[in-house]
């Protein structure tokens, strides 16, 4: 399907159609084009400390293990036997070094090589030759502890990928004094009755932040943590040091020094300031402790707290895996006050990230009301953007730069096939 | 006979657990928040856990002060995921007392809670029915009435993903 005219972009405006929410097709495409060819994040490092350990994801919806191998490199293999279908892991986690399907007993090894069918004596000589391993992902790589692969061998190298983002990885991940971010065991795991492009958008929206977290910011002005006045002005204010930024590749970032709601304020944390300083320096530590929602297309968030995941189900119902860190170094104490702040904004009892889903369930039910010409606007501040020369562009930490960014990588992606027709050039990589 | 552990604590019946239980499941159901507070001792735990250990991130950890803001907020803010607010209907069964239990008196139930937000018609997220069933553990003790001190309740679903839990379980 030629779905380039779907996302429109001129001077000043940019819209996308109701289509890209309510499409079953255009779901089904983007399975293909998006998370079947770019890189996409699986897991983090620590989820398989050991040689043998396994999670079971999935790439889109395509159902994968995720194992660690004998020489501690990481293996992708696609969860289906290659004998008649059936999925050869049905456990969330584990460790083994086998996989044994339940269905006729074929044994894989963890790299994915078929080590013995059940009953060889029915298959003839040449059966060796015919290569019936599990389907291994082609591109596996690391970065900072976060795991990606790539379905698609005909993709960049990761490093090359993450270029123009890199920077604020690292910022994130120094956050750990000793340099060693974990995750918890237990994760918090959201479903909603919406598209994953609602959850895309809002992690670095920061346009809703006064009206859909209205509540949330009555409860800091009653706890006393900050009065609704100055969190107001803060927001609406320019020339403020909060920023929205997009990148090339989608990604996107919402930046705001001057904190962030729901969000652990390590100023409160004396110690854990000086470690940083100690660690890293003195202007480094600063950077390190900017409050930033980061974005990597398609489908991981970087947040103060935690790693948020995406997994498209439907063109209308989604997952969100929210995994809050462990920072390495810092004090017992800094760590459980994070989580319980974590706690308090985010996940499927929480204060804050259950009023966003609302409006993702809300923005479904209104993209079916398509009779007329339907389209999502995200024109918000386009005429005041600022791009720079590495593609990426800067805008007022409430303007839409993030989105648009999302979605021009989202048109490179599905219309590839079609040459990169009606591709805006202007700092898009392709 | 069975004999409370501490001299001070009068044996926690049956009945009296079932008042107790019964009488905080109407209260919810009829919204009646500030009430329920009054049912919890003043250093007080409503835990629902992920996985069943103590550190671990959790769907709700609220202390009092935690426990007062969500009621707060559900009484006198905007909680955009309580419009239309939930209808509940909270289930008890399979209660047991144990009066000699690790620390304090305990009571064991099974809890089902229906829930069903009425609103829009074809909406999504809202018109159909949800029921959520779970273990739940209450620890109570004695301040011239039985007063909750930590309600824990283990959703069957704890660690699958989950759907607005905005309303009090």
């Amino acid at each position: 399907m030629d779905v380039s005219n779907l996302v429109e972009e001129s001077n000043d405006r940019f819209r996308v159609s109701s289509k890209l929410y309510s499409s079953p097709e255009i779901f089904d495409q983007e399975m293909r084009d998006i998370f079947g060819s770019t890189w996409v994040y699986l897991a983090h490092e620590s989820q398989l400390p050991d040689s043998g350990d396994y999670i079971t994801t999935t790439i889109g919806i395509q159902p994968v293990i995720v194992t660690r191998l004998e020489d501690q490199s990481i293996a992708v293999l696609l969860n289906r036997c290659a004998h008649r279908g059936a999925v050869v892991c049905r456990e969330g986690r584990g460790h083994a070094d086998t996989f044994r399907c339940p269905y006729h007993a074929w044994v894989y090894a963890n790299d994915g090589r078929l080590v013995a069918p059940a009953q060889r004596t029915g298959y003839p000589e040449e059966f060796q030759s015919w290569n019936l391993n599990l389907d291994r992902v082609p591109r596996v790589e690391t970065y900072r502890g976060l795991i990606f692969a790539c379905i698609s061998s005909e993709v960049e190298p990761l490093s090359q990928r993450l270029r123009h983002i890199k920077r604020y990885i690292d910022a994130w991940d120094d956050r750990s004094p000793s340099g060693h971010t974990s995750v918890f065991a237990a994760v918090q795991e959201y479903v909603f009755p919406g598209n994953w492009k609602f959850q895309m958008e809002n992690g670095v929206d920061g346009y809703h932040g006064n009206y859909v977290h209205e509540s949330f910011a009555k409860l800091l002005d009653r706890s006393g943590e900050l009065s609704l006045g100055s969190l107001t002005r803060s927001r609406n204010q320019l020339g403020s040091l909060n920023f929205s930024k997009g990148f090339p590749y989608g990604d996107g970032l919402l930046e705001r020094s001057e904190g962030m709601l729901g969000t652990f304020d390590s100023s409160r944390y004396p110690k854990y300031r000086e470690q940083l300083k100690d660690a890293f320096g003195e202007e480094r530590a600063k950077d390190i402790v900017i409050q930033r929602n980061i974005f990597i297309f398609p489908n991981l968030y970087l947040f103060e707290s935690h790693i948020r995941v995406i997994r498209p189900l439907k063109h209308d119902s989604s997952v969100v895996e929210v995994y809050p860190t462990i920072l390495g170094g810092a004090d017992k104490e800094v760590n459980s006050a994070r989580l319980r702040e974590h706690e308090r904004f985010f996940g499927p009892a929480s204060f804050g990230a259950t009023d966003d889903i609302e409006m993702f369930v809300s923005a479904q039910s209104g993209a079916r009301a398509d009779y007329f010409e339907a389209w999502f606007d995200m024109s918000r501040g386009l005429y005041r953007e600022k791009l720079n020369e590495d593609g990426s562009r800067v805008g007022h930490s409430t303007d839409e730069v993030p989105q648009r960014a999302a979605y021009r990588q989202w048109r490179v992606c599905m219309t590839r096939e079609l040459g990169g027709k009606g591709i805006d050039k202007r700092g898009v990589a392709s | 006979m069975i004999r409370s552990a501490d001299p001070e604590t009068p044996l926690l019946t049956k009945d009296d657990a079932e008042d107790l239980i019964f009488r905080e499941a109407r209260i919810l159901d009829e919204r009646r928040f500030e009430d329920w507070l009054d049912l919890f001792s003043q250093e007080c735990l409503y835990w629902l856990p992920i996985v069943d250990v103590v550190g671990e991130p959790s769907l709700i950890h609220d202390n009092r002060d935690a426990m007062e803001e969500r009621v707060f907020r559900l009484l006198n803010t905007t909680v955009h995921a309580q419009i239309p607010a939930s209808r509940t209907q909270h289930d008890v069964s399979n209660l047991e007392v144990d009066n000699q239990g690790g620390g304090g008196v305990i009571i064991r139930c099974n809890q089902v809670v229906h829930e069903a937000r009425i609103g829009a018609p074809g909406q999504n997220g809202l018109g159909s029915l949800r029921s959520i069933p779970a273990r739940c553990v209450y620890k109570v003790v004695w301040e011239d009435d039985w007063k909750i001190k930590e309600k824990k309740c283990l959703l069957l679903q704890r660690d699958l993903p989950l759907y607005n839990l905005t309303f009090i379980f």
